[in-house]
């Protein structure tokens, strides 16, 4: 009984520590998906489609409507936020897309990029992420 | 009596143990599959998005290889726009037009070959298409990597939707 208890605890020990292999083996490998590539990539397609189409200098006008439809366009899991500050880092202009909520958990992305409009100096902050739910 | 106990004692003990090890083996298998199923669509998308960045970011190589009139072995790159973004429609032009003949060769230059392609041109309301290259999976497959990027057609902001699809 002394050898069958023995056997039996061993056994639920070796058990334990399998399972602690399997937990572990998962926790460590977690591969970073390629999602975060796409978010940059497109955040700077939006930037560059705001600059060349002229939305940005129509922000800098008062004029949010072309950069509003812009961010509409975007594909509907991307969340961006748009801002333009001058050269003493006053914000200008501002432009969100609808229906997305920046909460704290979310893994933000920050594009800078700077743009010139009358021979003013402005920067472009885009901030960008993904949204967990559709509102 | 005390030799029957132990051979008792012995076999339940093995086989609780090879109960164990069968149920780790089946485990640790279900956990490679995952991860290797993991691996290999990861690696798609980041196929994926790469060729996307090159046909949206860059001339090709040479820049000008729109000027030769067709796609051949001479272009070691392709890219589809003038400066970010900016569409070349005689690029788009010829890529549409070398869909039936060079498919298989247009993939390969970017980096595409294990999988099926497909690139749409599409106005923000989605009701024009403008363009459209390679095969797209019509939503009947589960390996599939759909995604939009954006870009400027005549002066106009557009969407491309892309899909890479099989392997």
């Amino acid at each position: 009984m002394k050898g069958f208890s023995i056997s039996l605890d061993s056994v639920i020990a070796l058990a334990f520590v399998m399972l602690a292999v399997i937990i572990i083996a998962t926790q460590i490998y977690n591969p970073r998906t390629p999602d975060r590539i796409y978010l940059k990539e497109l955040t700077i397609d939006t930037a560059t489609v705001l600059d060349k189409t002229g939305a940005i200098d129509s922000m800098i006008d008062g004029n949010l409507t072309e950069a509003r439809g812009i961010l509409e366009a975007t594909p509907t899991l991307a969340c961006m936020n748009i801002n333009v500050v001058n050269a003493t880092g006053k914000l200008v202009a501002t432009a969100s897309k609808s229906g997305c909520n920046l909460e704290n958990d979310l893994d933000l992305q920050i594009t800078m990029t700077p743009f010139i409009y009358e021979y003013s100096r402005y920067t472009i902050k885009i901030e960008s992420w993904f949204r967990t739910r559709i509102e | 009596m005390r030799g029957q106990m132990w051979v008792f004692d012995f076999s339940v003990g093995f086989l609780v143990i090879c109960f164990v090890l069968v149920m780790y083996i089946l485990a640790w298998n279900e956990l490679v599959l995952r991860w290797s199923i993991n691996n290999e669509h990861n690696i798609m998308k980041t196929s994926a998005y790469f060729a996307a960045e090159s046909l949206l970011t860059t001339p090709g190589e040479p820049e000008s290889w729109e000027t030769m009139g067709y796609i051949d072995g001479n272009i070691s790159a392709i890219g589809l726009v003038n400066g970010r973004n900016e569409f070349n429609t005689l690029k788009l032009d010829i890529l549409v037009a070398e869909n039936l003949s060079k498919y298989e060769d247009i993939k390969a230059r970017l980096g595409l070959q294990k999988y099926e392609f497909g690139l749409r041109v599409v106005d923000f309301s989605k009701d024009t298409e403008y363009y459209e290259f390679g095969k797209f999976s019509n939503g009947d497959l589960n390996n599939s990597i759909s995604f939009e990027r954006m870009a400027i057609l005549n002066g106009e902001p557009v969407i491309v939707e892309m899909e890479v699809w099989g392997g």
